[in-house]
């Protein structure tokens, strides 16, 4: 009868819980954009209105407003973003001046009851590189502070000139891909100062909120945005107005063209709520179109599986034009995935990026990090992800190549293939890329080179290594908690890093401090290995007080020294040719067959492991189970007494012979 | 034309000593750098257990490292060097108009590889098209000197059609294409491209050839004169020259199509697997020098067949 009573008092709690759960919003929904857009496809010009209804959620009073105008990166040659040592190349392609973009504010007023007409208050500010030229960031002085828990109601009309594709956005022929288009507000932070960096090298940063977005494009045309379609409208003047919504994101993108093909697929996983997936593919792509769907559906299956299920019940895959350069990005509910025209299916394209990209709604969308600042935050999560779920999902990799300006895909079945994961970045000694810069220096500001290799694949190795070091169980309790505790807000890397130590119980800044607040690297070697008779072989020896050649003292050894006569003496000789220090097992082979397992912390520059053995060590492998791949010369980690690398030089000194060979014949062909 | 190649097989049967010499020399070229090449395999292999990996397959790890420092003729070494990947990136580079982009060295080995073809051509067709009865090497003494003036003349016109040429076709079609969302229509456009460059190409090859025969036949010293001979034949026979050409592209598709299934890949490290892959690799070499020399001697053929029958 307690029983009864206890289960039926634990029923009603659950309910009353789970009904004050239904309507609570996923996230503080800071920033909401109400807009109405006009596309006007002759001119390539986009005409908005936007209100935003912000809210100060912060302790302090904001006295100003500032918005990101991304599209003023693309005004002429001298922005930061085309200054910047990532992109500075990318303007030379531009012809003409219909190629370049821009972004006008033409009115921007405040709503309610502090009403004030603030077009005059505009200012560009440059608050990161103090170039006179940028035009990303607009700062509005407000007439009142915005106080804490106040809503601002902003309404801005604008008007954006669609440029030739730069960074995903732009239109080419009747390809229009719209990203990082309308006048975008800053995040207001604790402390009281706005993050609202220029746009340079990096991604974006915002607010989570609701979007409530009519699109007005030609008739006929077919849509693609953030959140779902929930009404349209024929305006009989040639242009149909699409209305899109969707509650708790941080930004919104959109397409359109007459071309796209339209499929529509759902997910559906026991464990996971469903998604509804619409595929929006060029024409061309058609006999992709399974390996799109099935992609995407691997992607919410595992990260959902593992970190924690994707909420928002669809997504939308976009097919890219050919040359608009809108592939491979994330945003919102909607994706961009690429493929070349001819791919086959162990070239992995679109399947690598597609993972990627969908597995950003879970590491950028859903956890949504400031991007400018910790781009490794969801990038380096991300390639993380993806790398194992394409370890589980797909094929081993093999090589493959294009021929023929990239009309011939040619797969190599039997050639191996390696993933970033699998070991650092090609080893360059000395110049290591790892040198390059650390991960710790925000984002937007590495130097050369430096971007893709801390945002990307060093903190895949990096959290590669802590897998392989805590063991997976831990490791996806770590992501998923991490995921669950950072959803639909703002962490720093610290945030992660208190995760990891929390759940794995031990105290992890040697770590940070190496892999994240330095740029040392970790390079383990065998130095050298020497084995010797254990007894003495040559030279005079001591018996029954006298010295005999060792050659003749046999019998006395034997009885003398019975633990070491007859075996080999083993020197095996570890290296720390790096400046990182990470603990290293070591694995000792024997003739014989026998094998030791070692253990070292690393921290001396190298160390000695000694064996009396009846076998002599053939074999030495430092970190066998590749824990540490962050290791930047796997070949030194290993040693054996045969070398074979004679053989293997042959066998492929052959193969080259036969591609020069034939390089000369074809040669001949003028001759 | 089956006569005409009949009968080219059976002047291309005459020179066959020669054709292994040839081989020979190709090889030699081919084991001295390769020999460089695998020297640095092995020195970067050393005792790592990664040369077990290279040996059953391939180290891809290993491989990341050993590019990175590799210089000059060893930075084109590659994993796809082997199976299909040894013909079709040398062919990938000549169809692209890039055939000596593989290392810098390859210019000058590659200008020496052409010059010593054409000396060997005033051997082979010297031996094949001259009404007189001569040896192979009287032959070359004989004409080598107007094969090297026809080998440079010809030599621009290549450079005109794929060093300038398809590179100023390869611009319009990015001009012409720069709003096309459908990237069929730019592939249809690349395949017309390559169509118009390569038919010029081949046809510049076979009035080449008949320049040469031309020289040979009738004893024409006058270079000029040879050229005007060579390209009258091609223009007054267009469809047999080129029929004879695509003859022996096809044969020639055949036979790579044949190394295709036959060709080794990247496994298979015990001796007996790495002569295998040497002995399909050469007789695959050999294939294509002969198809060469047979083509030749059916130009030959046919020049007499249409000049003297």
């Amino acid at each position: 009868m307690n029983r009864i009573k206890i289960g039926l008092l634990v029923g009603t709690f659950l309910l009353f819980t789970a009904a004050l759960a239904v309507g609570k919003p996923l996230s503080n929904r800071i920033a909401n954009y109400t807009m109405d857009v006009r596309l006007d496809v002759n001119t390539h010009m986009l005409y908005g209105k936007e209100v935003i209804r912000w809210i100060n959620t912060t302790p302090h009073p904001a006295p100003d407003l500032r918005f990101h105008l991304y599209y003023n990166a693309w005004q002429h040659d001298r922005t930061s973003w085309l200054s910047s040592t990532r992109y500075a190349a990318r303007g030379r392609d531009r012809e003409n001046p219909d190629d370049w973009g821009y972004t006008r504010v033409t009115s921007i007023r405040l709503q309610g009851p502090a009403e004030a007409d603030l077009t005059q208050q505009q200012e560009f500010i440059q608050p990161d590189d103090g170039n006179p030229f940028d035009q990303t960031v607009l700062r509005v002085v407000l007439p009142q502070p915005v106080q804490p828990g106040d809503t601002a109601v902003i309404e801005i009309e604008w008007e954006a000139k669609i440029p030739r594709p730069f960074a995903r956005t732009g239109v080419v022929g009747n390809y229009y891909f719209i990203a990082q288009w309308f006048p975008k507000i800053g995040v207001f932070q604790e402390d009281g100062t706005w993050n609202c960096h220029q746009f340079i090298q990096t991604e974006f940063f915002a607010d989570y909120g609701v979007y409530d977005v009519k699109l007005t494009v030609p008739t006929g045309w077919i849509v693609g945005a953030t959140g779902t379609e929930i009404e349209k409208q024929d305006n009989g003047d040639g242009t149909t107005t699409h209305r899109f919504y969707q509650e708790d994101v941080h930004d919104f993108v959109w397409t359109t063209s007459p071309d796209f093909l339209v499929f529509e697929d759902e997910f559906k996983d026991p464990n996971l709520p469903p998604v509804k997936i619409r595929l929006l593919l060029q024409p061309y792509n058609r006999d992709k179109k399974d390996r799109y769907l099935e992609s995407t559906k691997i992607a919410l299956r595992y990260y959902g599986g593992w970190f924690g299920a994707y909420p928002y019940g669809h997504l939308t895959v976009v097919d890219p034009a050919y040359q608009s350069r809108s592939g491979g990005m994330e945003y919102p509910t909607l994706f961009t995935g690429g493929t070349p025209l001819f791919s086959k299916p162990l070239t992995r394209q679109p399947e690598s990026v597609t993972i990627h990209e969908c597995g950003h709604q879970f590491w950028y969308g859903i956890v949504g990090n400031n991007e400018f600042e910790d781009a490794w935050l969801d990038e380096g999560f991300n390639t993380y992800s993806q790398s194992r779920v394409m370890d589980v999902a797909l094929p081993d990799p093999v090589v493959s190549r294009y021929y023929f300006e990239g009309y011939l895909p040619w797969v190599f079945t039997d050639i191996p293939w390696t993933e970033r994961y699998d070991g650092a970045d090609p080893y360059f000694g000395f110049e290591s890329p790892f040198k390059l810069d650390k991960m710790a220096r925000p984002s937007y500001q590495q130097g050369p080179g430096a971007y893709r290799i801390n945002a990307y694949y060093k903190p895949l190795l990096m959290l590669r290594t802590l897998e392989n070091y805590l063991g997976w169980k831990t490791f996806q309790k770590i992501m998923s908690t991490y995921f669950d505790r950072w959803k639909f807000r703002h962490p720093k890397p610290r945030d992660f890093f208190d995760v990891v130590e929390e759940i794995s119980g031990q105290n992890f800044d040697w770590f940070w401090e190496q892999t994240y607040d330095t740029s040392t690297v970790f390079d383990y070697a065998v130095d050298r290995v020497i084995t010797m008779p254990a007894v003495p072989s040559k030279g005079l020896v001591p018996v029954d007080g006298a010295f005999v050649p060792a050659e003749e003292a046999d019998s006395s050894l034997a009885a003398a020294f019975p633990d070491y006569y007859g075996k080999k003496r083993n020197l095996v000789y570890i290296r720390r040719w790096g400046e990182a220090i990470f603990p290293v097992e070591i694995k000792v082979t024997f003739a014989n067959g026998d094998t030791v397992l070692e253990h070292w912390d690393g921290r001396a520059r190298w160390t000695r492991f000694e064996y009396v053995h009846p076998s002599a060590v053939t074999q030495v492998e430092v970190d066998p189970r590749r824990v540490l791949v962050l290791d930047i010369h796997s070949t030194n980690n290993t040693w054996q007494k045969t070398s074979r690398a004679n053989r293997a030089a042959l066998k492929w000194a052959t193969r080259w012979l036969l591609w020069l060979q034939h390089t000369l014949e074809f040669l001949a062909f003028f001759g | 034309m089956i006569s005409v190649i009949k009968n080219g097989w059976h002047r291309t049967s005459g020179i066959r000593r020669y054709v292994v010499l040839l081989y020979v020399l190709n090889l030699l070229v081919g084991v001295a750098l390769a020999s460089i090449v695998g020297r640095e395999i092995a020195r970067s292999l050393g005792h790592s257990l990664a040369a077990n990996q290279m040996i059953d397959s391939f180290a891809p790890l290993w491989f990341q490292e050993f590019s990175r420092h590799a210089e000059g003729l060893v930075r084109t070494f590659h994993p796809a060097v082997s199976g299909m990947g040894a013909i079709l990136s040398p062919l990938d580079a000549l169809i692209t108009g890039r055939p000596f982009q593989a290392f810098p060295g390859l210019v000058w080995l590659g200008v020496a590889y052409i010059l010593l073809w054409v000396l060997f051509s005033a051997g082979a067709f010297g031996k094949m098209a001259s009404d007189t009865e001569r040896s192979f090497w009287n032959a070359v003494g004989t004409f080598w000197g107007r094969f090297v003036v026809l080998g440079g003349v010809f030599g621009i016109v290549y450079y005109l059609i794929l060093g300038q040429l398809l590179p100023v076709l390869s611009a319009s079609i990015r001009q012409m294409t720069r709003d096309v969302t459908d990237e069929r229509i730019v592939f249809y456009y690349t395949l017309g491209k390559w169509l118009v460059v390569w038919l010029l190409a081949l046809l510049t090859h076979l009035a080449f050839d008949f320049s040469r025969i031309a020289a040979v036949a009738h004893n024409i010293r006058f270079v000029p004169r040879a050229m005007l001979q060579g390209l009258g034949m091609v223009f007054k026979h267009p469809l047999r020259t080129l029929g004879l050409m695509g003859v022996f592209l096809l044969v020639a598709f055949l036979g790579m199509l044949v190394y295709a299934v036959l060709a080794p890949g990247a496994r298979g490290g015990t001796m007996g697997a790495i002569f295998l892959t040497f002995f399909i690799g050469q007789l695959y070499l050999l294939f294509r020098m002969v198809v060469r020399l047979w083509l030749w001697g059916s130009e030959v053929a046919l020049w007499q067949d249409v000049h003297q029958g």
